[in-house]
Protein backbone atom coordinates (compact mmCIF):
# COMPACT_ATOMS: atom_id res chain seq x y z
CA UNK A 1 0.00 0.00 0.00
CA UNK A 2 2.44 3.03 -0.94
CA UNK A 3 0.41 4.07 -4.29
CA UNK A 4 -0.07 7.40 -2.05
CA UNK A 5 3.87 8.20 -2.17
CA UNK A 6 3.88 6.95 -5.96
CA UNK A 7 0.92 9.34 -6.58
CA UNK A 8 3.16 12.32 -4.98
CA UNK A 9 5.73 11.68 -6.66
CA UNK A 10 3.51 11.69 -10.06
CA UNK A 11 2.28 15.07 -9.19
CA UNK A 12 5.37 16.50 -8.34
CA UNK A 13 7.72 15.03 -11.65
CA UNK A 14 4.41 16.54 -14.10
CA UNK A 15 4.58 19.61 -12.08
CA UNK A 16 7.98 19.96 -12.73
CA UNK A 17 7.93 18.96 -16.60
CA UNK A 18 4.59 21.24 -17.15
CA UNK A 19 6.63 24.58 -15.70
CA UNK A 20 9.87 23.87 -17.88
CA UNK A 21 7.72 23.67 -21.04
CA UNK A 22 5.70 26.82 -19.73
CA UNK A 23 2.15 24.96 -19.24
CA UNK A 24 -0.12 26.30 -16.35
CA UNK A 25 -2.84 23.36 -16.53
CA UNK A 26 -1.90 19.50 -17.03
CA UNK A 27 -4.86 17.77 -18.73
CA UNK A 28 -3.72 14.22 -18.59
CA UNK A 29 0.04 12.09 -17.81
CA UNK A 30 0.16 8.80 -19.11
CA UNK A 31 1.97 6.47 -17.12
CA UNK A 32 3.38 3.07 -17.71
CA UNK A 33 3.00 0.45 -14.57
CA UNK A 34 4.79 -3.33 -14.47
CA UNK A 35 2.81 -6.27 -13.09
CA UNK A 36 5.89 -6.28 -10.85
CA UNK A 37 6.01 -3.04 -9.91
CA UNK A 38 3.80 -4.08 -6.57
CA UNK A 39 1.50 -1.63 -7.42
CA UNK A 40 -2.67 -2.03 -7.43
CA UNK A 41 -3.66 0.34 -10.50
CA UNK A 42 -7.38 1.26 -8.46
CA UNK A 43 -5.95 2.26 -5.70
CA UNK A 44 -3.11 4.23 -7.62
CA UNK A 45 -6.27 6.08 -9.54
CA UNK A 46 -8.13 6.45 -6.43
CA UNK A 47 -5.44 8.27 -5.03
CA UNK A 48 -4.96 10.14 -7.57
CA UNK A 49 -8.38 11.80 -7.73
CA UNK A 50 -8.08 12.75 -4.07
CA UNK A 51 -4.74 13.71 -4.23
CA UNK A 52 -4.65 16.07 -7.55
CA UNK A 53 -6.72 18.45 -5.97
CA UNK A 54 -5.32 22.34 -5.94
CA UNK A 55 -2.23 21.23 -7.77
CA UNK A 56 -1.64 21.88 -11.55
CA UNK A 57 -3.48 18.12 -12.13
CA UNK A 58 -6.37 19.46 -10.89
CA UNK A 59 -8.55 18.42 -13.96
CA UNK A 60 -5.90 15.84 -15.40
CA UNK A 61 -6.35 12.19 -16.21
CA UNK A 62 -4.71 9.96 -15.12
CA UNK A 63 -4.00 7.24 -18.26
CA UNK A 64 -2.54 4.09 -17.02
CA UNK A 65 -0.72 1.28 -19.01
CA UNK A 66 -0.37 -2.04 -17.92
CA UNK A 67 2.56 -4.34 -19.16
CA UNK A 68 2.94 -7.91 -18.33
CA UNK A 69 5.32 -8.78 -16.06
CA UNK A 70 8.15 -11.25 -18.38
CA UNK A 71 9.77 -14.22 -16.57
CA UNK A 72 13.01 -15.24 -18.88
CA UNK A 73 13.39 -19.50 -17.09
CA UNK A 74 17.15 -20.45 -17.17
CA UNK A 75 16.30 -23.93 -17.18
CA UNK A 76 14.18 -24.24 -20.45
CA UNK A 77 15.22 -20.70 -21.99
CA UNK A 78 11.00 -20.08 -22.00
CA UNK A 79 9.88 -16.32 -21.93
CA UNK A 80 6.45 -16.23 -19.88
CA UNK A 81 4.26 -13.09 -19.59
CA UNK A 82 2.18 -13.20 -16.94
CA UNK A 83 -0.45 -9.76 -15.50
CA UNK A 84 0.51 -10.41 -12.26
CA UNK A 85 3.26 -11.05 -9.60
CA UNK A 86 2.10 -14.18 -8.90
CA UNK A 87 4.88 -16.08 -8.90
CA UNK A 88 8.45 -16.77 -10.20
CA UNK A 89 8.24 -20.24 -10.85
CA UNK A 90 8.26 -21.12 -14.64
CA UNK A 91 4.37 -22.30 -16.23
CA UNK A 92 6.57 -24.11 -18.61
CA UNK A 93 9.56 -26.18 -16.71
CA UNK A 94 8.25 -25.31 -12.85
CA UNK A 95 11.87 -24.27 -12.40
CA UNK A 96 12.56 -20.97 -9.99
CA UNK A 97 15.32 -20.56 -11.86
CA UNK A 98 14.12 -17.51 -13.64
CA UNK A 99 15.29 -13.76 -14.34
CA UNK A 100 12.45 -10.51 -14.76
CA UNK A 101 13.39 -9.74 -17.78
CA UNK A 102 10.93 -6.68 -17.93
CA UNK A 103 7.76 -5.69 -15.76
CA UNK A 104 9.07 -3.80 -12.61
CA UNK A 105 8.93 -0.48 -14.26
CA UNK A 106 6.89 2.62 -13.26
CA UNK A 107 7.30 5.42 -15.75
CA UNK A 108 5.84 8.56 -16.56
CA UNK A 109 5.10 8.31 -20.52
CA UNK A 110 3.67 11.49 -21.45
CA UNK A 111 2.28 14.68 -20.09
CA UNK A 112 -0.54 16.79 -22.29
CA UNK A 113 -0.36 19.89 -20.81
CA UNK A 114 -1.38 23.79 -22.06
CA UNK B 1 0.62 20.69 -25.63
CA UNK B 2 2.00 16.99 -25.59
CA UNK B 3 5.46 16.45 -23.53
CA UNK B 4 5.66 13.04 -25.09
CA UNK B 5 8.93 10.33 -24.64
CA UNK B 6 9.75 11.67 -21.55
CA UNK B 7 9.88 8.03 -20.07
CA UNK B 8 10.90 9.08 -16.56
CA UNK B 9 10.59 6.73 -13.74
CA UNK B 10 8.55 7.47 -11.35
CA UNK B 11 10.89 6.87 -8.08
CA UNK B 12 13.38 8.32 -9.80
CA UNK B 13 13.59 11.29 -7.16
CA UNK B 14 13.70 8.55 -4.46
CA UNK B 15 16.61 6.91 -6.26
CA UNK B 16 18.27 9.95 -6.77
CA UNK B 17 17.99 11.05 -3.23
CA UNK B 18 18.92 7.51 -1.94
CA UNK B 19 22.65 7.54 -4.00
CA UNK B 20 23.01 10.91 -2.10
CA UNK B 21 22.62 8.95 1.21
CA UNK B 22 25.28 6.58 -0.26
CA UNK B 23 28.13 9.16 -0.59
CA UNK B 24 27.12 10.87 2.72
CA UNK B 25 26.79 6.70 4.21
CA UNK B 26 30.51 6.49 2.74
CA UNK B 27 32.23 9.38 3.50
CA UNK B 28 31.71 8.40 6.91
CA UNK B 29 33.17 4.83 6.58
CA UNK B 30 29.84 3.51 7.02
CA UNK B 31 28.60 0.80 5.99
CA UNK B 32 24.43 0.55 5.83
CA UNK B 33 22.15 -2.21 6.08
CA UNK B 34 18.25 -2.15 5.12
CA UNK B 35 16.59 -4.72 7.13
CA UNK B 36 13.34 -5.69 5.55
CA UNK B 37 10.43 -8.27 6.96
CA UNK B 38 7.33 -9.00 8.83
CA UNK B 39 6.16 -7.16 11.63
CA UNK B 40 7.83 -9.39 14.72
CA UNK B 41 9.70 -11.40 12.47
CA UNK B 42 12.56 -9.86 15.34
CA UNK B 43 14.40 -7.45 13.66
CA UNK B 44 14.93 -5.18 16.75
CA UNK B 45 15.76 -8.23 18.70
CA UNK B 46 18.80 -8.93 16.30
CA UNK B 47 19.78 -5.89 16.79
CA UNK B 48 19.63 -5.62 20.68
CA UNK B 49 22.21 -8.71 20.28
CA UNK B 50 24.32 -8.20 17.68
CA UNK B 51 24.81 -4.66 18.01
CA UNK B 52 27.21 -5.02 21.58
CA UNK B 53 28.92 -8.03 20.05
CA UNK B 54 29.89 -5.97 16.48
CA UNK B 55 30.88 -3.07 19.41
CA UNK B 56 33.57 -5.35 20.66
CA UNK B 57 35.29 -6.49 17.91
CA UNK B 58 35.88 -2.32 17.24
CA UNK B 59 32.66 -2.10 15.05
CA UNK B 60 30.66 0.50 16.58
CA UNK B 61 26.92 0.96 15.17
CA UNK B 62 24.44 3.32 14.56
CA UNK B 63 20.65 2.76 13.89
CA UNK B 64 17.48 4.19 12.22
CA UNK B 65 14.39 2.84 13.70
CA UNK B 66 11.14 2.43 11.18
CA UNK B 67 7.92 2.62 12.51
CA UNK B 68 4.41 3.67 11.85
CA UNK B 69 4.14 4.61 15.27
CA UNK B 70 5.45 4.72 18.82
CA UNK B 71 8.87 5.19 19.51
CA UNK B 72 9.36 1.57 21.69
CA UNK B 73 11.99 -0.18 19.38
CA UNK B 74 14.33 3.13 19.69
CA UNK B 75 14.07 2.84 23.47
CA UNK B 76 14.88 -0.44 23.46
CA UNK B 77 17.91 0.24 21.15
CA UNK B 78 19.43 2.91 23.37
CA UNK B 79 18.98 0.83 26.39
CA UNK B 80 21.68 -1.20 24.98
CA UNK B 81 23.62 2.37 24.55
CA UNK B 82 23.51 2.15 20.57
CA UNK B 83 23.09 5.62 19.15
CA UNK B 84 19.54 5.42 17.74
CA UNK B 85 16.81 7.64 15.86
CA UNK B 86 13.32 6.74 15.59
CA UNK B 87 11.10 7.56 12.71
CA UNK B 88 7.42 7.27 13.13
CA UNK B 89 5.92 7.28 9.15
CA UNK B 90 2.49 7.92 10.51
CA UNK B 91 0.47 5.01 8.55
CA UNK B 92 3.17 4.79 5.70
CA UNK B 93 4.01 1.44 5.11
CA UNK B 94 8.00 2.03 4.00
CA UNK B 95 11.06 4.37 4.50
CA UNK B 96 12.03 6.55 1.72
CA UNK B 97 15.52 8.20 1.05
CA UNK B 98 15.12 11.67 2.19
CA UNK B 99 12.97 10.48 5.60
CA UNK B 100 16.72 8.50 6.03
CA UNK B 101 18.65 11.65 4.94
CA UNK B 102 16.61 13.56 7.78
CA UNK B 103 16.88 11.41 10.59
CA UNK B 104 20.74 10.52 10.02
CA UNK B 105 21.35 14.30 10.56
CA UNK B 106 20.01 13.65 13.63
CA UNK B 107 23.14 11.01 14.75
CA UNK B 108 25.97 12.46 16.08
CA UNK B 109 28.46 10.11 14.03
CA UNK B 110 31.93 9.54 15.36
CA UNK B 111 33.86 6.46 14.89
CA UNK B 112 30.77 4.14 13.80
CA UNK B 113 31.28 2.05 10.76
CA UNK B 114 28.34 -0.09 10.64
CA UNK B 115 24.41 1.98 9.92
CA UNK B 116 21.48 -0.10 10.06
CA UNK B 117 17.91 0.89 8.74
CA UNK B 118 15.26 -0.96 10.37
CA UNK B 119 12.57 -0.91 7.97
CA UNK B 120 8.86 -0.58 8.92
CA UNK B 121 7.89 -4.48 8.74
CA UNK B 122 6.23 -5.14 5.80
CA UNK B 123 6.99 -8.01 2.84
CA UNK B 124 6.06 -6.12 -0.30
CA UNK B 125 6.33 -2.19 -0.12
CA UNK B 126 10.21 -1.28 1.67
CA UNK B 127 11.59 -3.68 -1.21
CA UNK B 128 10.68 -0.92 -3.93
CA UNK B 129 12.06 1.95 -2.17
CA UNK B 130 16.20 2.58 -2.17
CA UNK B 131 17.44 4.42 0.41
CA UNK B 132 21.21 4.61 -0.31
CA UNK B 133 21.82 0.83 1.22
CA UNK B 134 24.60 -1.08 0.85
CA UNK B 135 22.95 -4.59 1.45
CA UNK B 136 19.26 -4.93 1.22
CA UNK B 137 18.78 -8.27 4.10
CA UNK B 138 15.95 -10.03 4.20
CA UNK B 139 14.55 -11.94 8.00
CA UNK B 140 12.23 -14.60 7.75
CA UNK B 141 10.86 -16.02 11.27
CA UNK B 142 10.56 -19.81 11.56
CA UNK B 143 6.80 -19.40 13.10
CA UNK B 144 5.58 -17.21 9.87
CA UNK B 145 6.10 -20.57 7.66
CA UNK B 146 7.88 -21.66 5.42
CA UNK B 147 5.86 -20.19 2.24
CA UNK B 148 6.42 -16.56 3.04
CA UNK B 149 9.54 -16.42 0.53
CA UNK B 150 7.44 -18.00 -2.61
CA UNK B 151 4.14 -15.27 -1.47
CA UNK B 152 6.76 -12.55 -1.29
CA UNK B 153 9.21 -13.21 -3.81
CA UNK B 154 10.99 -9.96 -4.43
CA UNK B 155 12.21 -9.72 -1.26
CA UNK B 156 13.89 -12.75 -1.16
CA UNK B 157 15.19 -12.50 -4.41
CA UNK B 158 16.71 -9.03 -4.13
CA UNK B 159 18.31 -9.25 -0.99
CA UNK B 160 21.91 -10.33 -0.26
CA UNK B 161 21.21 -12.17 2.39
CA UNK B 162 18.36 -13.63 4.20
CA UNK B 163 18.20 -14.47 8.05
CA UNK B 164 16.65 -17.03 9.39
CA UNK B 165 15.48 -15.85 13.39
CA UNK B 166 13.59 -18.05 16.07
CA UNK B 167 15.24 -21.11 14.90
CA UNK B 168 14.96 -22.33 18.27
CA UNK B 169 11.31 -22.59 18.07
CA UNK B 170 11.43 -25.56 14.80
CA UNK B 171 11.11 -28.49 17.82
CA UNK B 172 7.43 -27.11 17.95
CA UNK B 173 6.49 -26.33 14.33
CA UNK B 174 6.25 -29.26 11.95
CA UNK B 175 8.91 -27.96 9.95
CA UNK B 176 12.35 -27.91 9.40
CA UNK B 177 15.46 -25.36 8.39
CA UNK B 178 15.78 -27.86 5.29
CA UNK B 179 12.50 -26.64 4.33
CA UNK B 180 12.81 -22.78 5.05
CA UNK B 181 16.43 -23.07 2.99
CA UNK B 182 15.25 -24.94 0.06
CA UNK B 183 12.11 -22.39 0.16
CA UNK B 184 14.48 -19.64 0.15
CA UNK B 185 17.25 -21.31 -2.38
CA UNK B 186 13.94 -21.86 -4.97
CA UNK B 187 14.29 -18.05 -5.32
CA UNK B 188 17.62 -16.74 -4.53
CA UNK B 189 20.56 -19.10 -5.35
CA UNK B 190 23.35 -17.15 -4.31
CA UNK B 191 22.69 -15.60 -0.67
CA UNK B 192 23.77 -16.78 2.44
CA UNK B 193 21.53 -17.72 4.32
CA UNK B 194 22.19 -17.39 8.41
CA UNK B 195 20.02 -19.52 11.48
CA UNK B 196 19.87 -17.63 14.12
CA UNK B 197 18.16 -17.58 17.62
CA UNK B 198 18.35 -15.00 20.30
CA UNK B 199 18.55 -18.08 22.80
CA UNK B 200 22.08 -18.56 21.36
CA UNK B 201 24.27 -15.95 21.16
CA UNK B 202 26.28 -18.07 19.13
CA UNK B 203 24.40 -17.92 16.40
CA UNK B 204 25.12 -14.68 15.39
CA UNK B 205 28.35 -14.68 14.75
CA UNK B 206 28.47 -16.05 11.52
CA UNK B 207 26.46 -13.27 10.19
CA UNK B 208 28.57 -10.72 12.02
CA UNK B 209 31.78 -12.29 10.49
CA UNK B 210 29.78 -11.27 7.45
CA UNK B 211 29.15 -7.64 8.29
CA UNK B 212 32.18 -7.49 8.77
CA UNK B 213 33.72 -8.76 5.81
CA UNK B 214 31.28 -6.34 3.71
CA UNK B 215 32.89 -3.58 5.75
CA UNK B 216 36.37 -4.96 4.55
CA UNK B 217 35.72 -5.19 1.36
CA UNK B 218 33.97 -1.58 0.54
CA UNK B 219 36.64 0.34 2.88
CA UNK B 220 39.50 -1.49 3.18
CA UNK B 221 40.87 -4.27 5.67
CA UNK B 222 42.82 -1.67 8.05
CA UNK B 223 39.69 -0.18 9.82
Amino acid sequence: MHEASIVQEIIDITTEQAKQNNAHKVLEVEITVGAGAMIETDLLSGAFDVMKNETMLEDATLKINKVNLKLHCLNCGKISESDRMVSMECPHCHSFETIIESGREMLINKIIAE
Amino acid sequence: MDIKDINIPILSKNTKEGETNKKIFESKGLLTINLMSSPGSGKTTLLENIAPILNEKGFPCLVIEGDIATTRDAERINKKEIKCVQINTHGICHLESKMIRKAFEQLDVINEKILFIENVGNLVCPAEFYLGEHEKIAILSVTEGEDKPEKYPLLFKESSCVLLTKVDLLPFLDLTEDIFISEIRKLNKKAPIFLMSKKDKSSYMEFIEWLIQKHKFIFGGEQ
